[in-house]
């Protein structure tokens, strides 16, 4: 390691520790350094990593002191870093990285006789961890709002809900609320939005504009159009089950039972240890409501669970979720353009047209 | 041949045990590649991360290791090790950064391009920007070759502290979340469901894999990091029936390769990365005849 530059002269009011002291300045670097890459971590924008590494290596070469290399990394990471953690808030981003800039270039001035790198580097860490927190708490505020006002014994509600991508909505003008229990079907056409719109309330894709509520976003379970493994890759029925219970914790008795019990329910209890690729298509389908059920949902999305199909697969597909609705006090959504499905299980139907959804009853959907 | 080679163990020992746990933490990285069917990402970024090193050497940040080696033709340009030498941490920074960086570009993938061709892309200006960074320096074409064919034997003690820290943290991360990685690997909408953040963990994910080629290729060269991570996760492929198995597989075997390929190198006097890599590319036809016959 190269040589640190010669400490600063004491301070001298002797007694009360300042930067100036050695150990004092490294605590400073190390405190902002920590804090501005732990923000930086947890916002986990991948290029400012990259950035740090270089920025770091560079500030080595060209500063010979550690002290202005660090302040160069860390200045490098921390004022993306900073805009990035207002993610949430772009307006204020701007303004509040420039007020930090010039905060940091005050606090200089006015403590002019103390190393500058090191004031720098620790005020700067503290302002970005500030940034962060106070996005978090501001999120939250908003989610609070949102959840908040809804009404008992509802489970998932839709306000004002925009559905679309990169900012341009497909569908708008979305309002419904769906209780505890009931089984919800959005039909629609080819391109009608019927994906968007499930991923939406899924929570995998954010509204365009508006707010969906759910009233327990952990115990959600999804049911993908179809199981799409690469070819060569092997794993068994009983491992992609098991899939379905990632993050949750659990012990290895109880993951083995809740896979046991899911695969029994959808009557793929005897080719737990049969490879994937040997199943047939309706398997398939139900294996992957058996990975969902693994995860004892409160809510069950399906993304149009017969459209890879045929008459036989889905009829037996339908069977299957008539016995789950039998068994089980679950509340389903389920995006699909099978009518004769909906009829069947449905207790209510969102018909998706032109750009718009409307929330009606079953009768509503024979109609059309 | 076994007590030959714990002879020499005072000699290469450091060596050996640094290579070991390379392949170890490698090979378990590299199931997540194979799962994934992408396994030529692992030469992008290996590619991308001797791009780093050379651009490191470009930018003279090894000029002082540059300097030594023209007192002693037989020393390793990498000998100072982690000693703390601002230039060797420049150089595994900016290898690192490299790595992560083309990782990171390599998922932007999907509306105007598949992941594939910036795959390739990654790998193919990496290669040419590599050799043409350090065409025209005192030692530049050889430190490239070096680079891509390094023989492990100069591997210090600080690159065997890291190597552990790696193989341990690659057990860990997997150990902890192999669950939600499999998921992410096979479903990313169900995962993001399930409520991971699909984002943080692929970063996470390719954010180590970057790490851990820096410091292989500066230990041990591209054709053994890109070996240890590929190769043994495609035999565990053949011959596991389940992503969790294979986990535990393709380091045993990765681990296998390489102790039998460092024994025959110093047998027969063989580079023992070049051994090692022919060994486990010989075990992948192996497992596929053994999976032929297993049925």
């Amino acid at each position: 390691m190269k040589p640190r530059a010669p400490a600063v002269p004491a301070s001298p009011r002797e007694g009360i520790p300042s930067p100036s002291h050695p150990d004092m300045r490294a605590w400073l670097d190390a405190a902002g350094a920590c804090l501005s890459l732990a923000c930086a971590v947890h916002c986990l924008a991948l290029p400012l990593l990259a950035l740090a590494f270089p920025l770091l290596g560079l500030g080595f070469l060209l500063c010979e002191e550690v002290e202005w290399a660090l302040l160069l990394g860390v200045a490098g990471v921390a004022l993306p870093g900073f805009c990035i953690g207002f993610r949430a808030h772009r307006r204020a981003a701007l303004p509040l990285a420039a007020a930090g800039a010039l905060g940091l270039l005050l606090l200089g001035r006015a403590f002019h006789g103390l190393p500058q790198a090191h004031l720098w580097t620790a005020a700067g860490g503290l302002g970005l961890a500030a940034a962060h927190l106070a996005n978090r708490r501001l999120c939250r505020t908003c989610r609070a709002c949102q959840t908040g006002t809804m009404s008992p014994g509802i489970c998932l509600e839709a306000r004002d809900l925009a559905a679309g991508y990169f900012g341009r909505a497909v569908l708008s003008g979305v309002n419904f609320s769906i209780g505890a229990g009931e089984w919800w079907f959005l039909l629609g056409e080819n391109g009608s939005g019927k994906t968007t719109l499930l991923r939406t309330l899924l929570g995998t894709l954010p509204p365009v504009r508006g707010t969906v509520a759910c009233a327990e976003p952990a115990a959600r379970g999804y049911v993908p159009q179809q199981l799409e493994l690469p070819p060569a890759l092997r794993t068994t029925v009983r491992e992609y089950a098991g899939l379905g219970l990632a993050g949750l914790r659990l012990g290895r008795g109880e993951a083995r039972a809740r896979v046991a019990e899911a695969l029994a329910r959808t009557g793929l209890a005897a080719q737990a240890r049969m490879e994937v690729a040997e199943l047939s298509g309706g398997q398939r389908q139900r294996l992957l409501l058996a990975r969902a059920l693994a995860r004892r949902p409160s809510v069950l999305f399906l993304d149009e669970p017969t459209s890879a199909l045929d008459a036989r697969g889905a009829e037996d597909l339908a069977d299957e979720l008539a016995r789950l609705r039998g068994t089980a006090t679950l509340t389903l959504v389920c995006s699909t353009h099978d009518r004769a499905l909906a009829r069947r299980l449905g207790t209510h139907t969102v018909r998706l047209e032109n750009g718009r959804a409307v929330a009606g009853s079953l009768d509503t959907a024979s109609a059309h | 041949m076994f007590t030959e080679f714990l002879e020499a163990w005072t000699l290469f020992g450091d060596a050996w045990l640094t290579g070991w746990l390379l392949a170890a933490g490698l090979g378990a990285c590299g199931v997540l590649l194979a799962a994934r069917d992408q396994v030529f990402l692992g030469a992008a970024v290996a590619q991308a991360t001797a791009l780093g090193l050379a651009a490191a050497l470009a930018l003279g940040g090894l000029a002082a290791a540059g300097a030594s080696e023209t007192q002693d033709p037989h020393a390793h340009p990498h000998a100072h090790g982690m000693s703390g030498e601002p230039d060797e941490r420049f150089a595994l920074a900016l290898a690192a950064a490299f790595g992560v960086g083309g990782a990171w570009l390599t998922t932007l993938g999907g509306r105007k391009e598949s992941r594939e061709a910036l795959t390739a892309w990654v790998f193919l200006a990496s290669s040419a920007g590599a050799v043409l960074l350090l065409a025209h320096g005192p030692h530049g074409l050889e430190e490239v070759k070096r680079l891509h064919a390094s023989t492990l034997l100069a591997a210090t003690g600080a690159d065997l502290a890291w190597s552990a820290l790696f193989a341990l943290g690659s057990a860990a991360l997997l150990a902890g979340g192999w669950r939600k990685l499999l998921l992410l690997t096979v479903d990313p909408e169900m995962a993001a469901a399930a409520g991971l953040n699909v984002a943080r963990w692929n970063a996470l994910m390719l954010a180590w894999l970057g790490l851990g080629l820096a410091l292989s290729i500066r230990c041990a060269g591209t054709l053994y990091a890109f070996g240890c991570l590929a190769l043994p996760a495609l035999a565990a492929r053949q011959l596991c029936r389940e992503l969790g198995a294979m986990l535990a597989v393709a380091p045993l075997l990765a681990l296998g390769a390489a102790g039998a390929g460092f024994m025959l190198a110093h047998r027969f006097d063989l580079p023992p990365a070049h051994a090692t890599v022919g060994l486990l590319a010989a075990c992948l036809p192996a497992a596929c005849l053994a999976r032929r016959l297993l049925r």
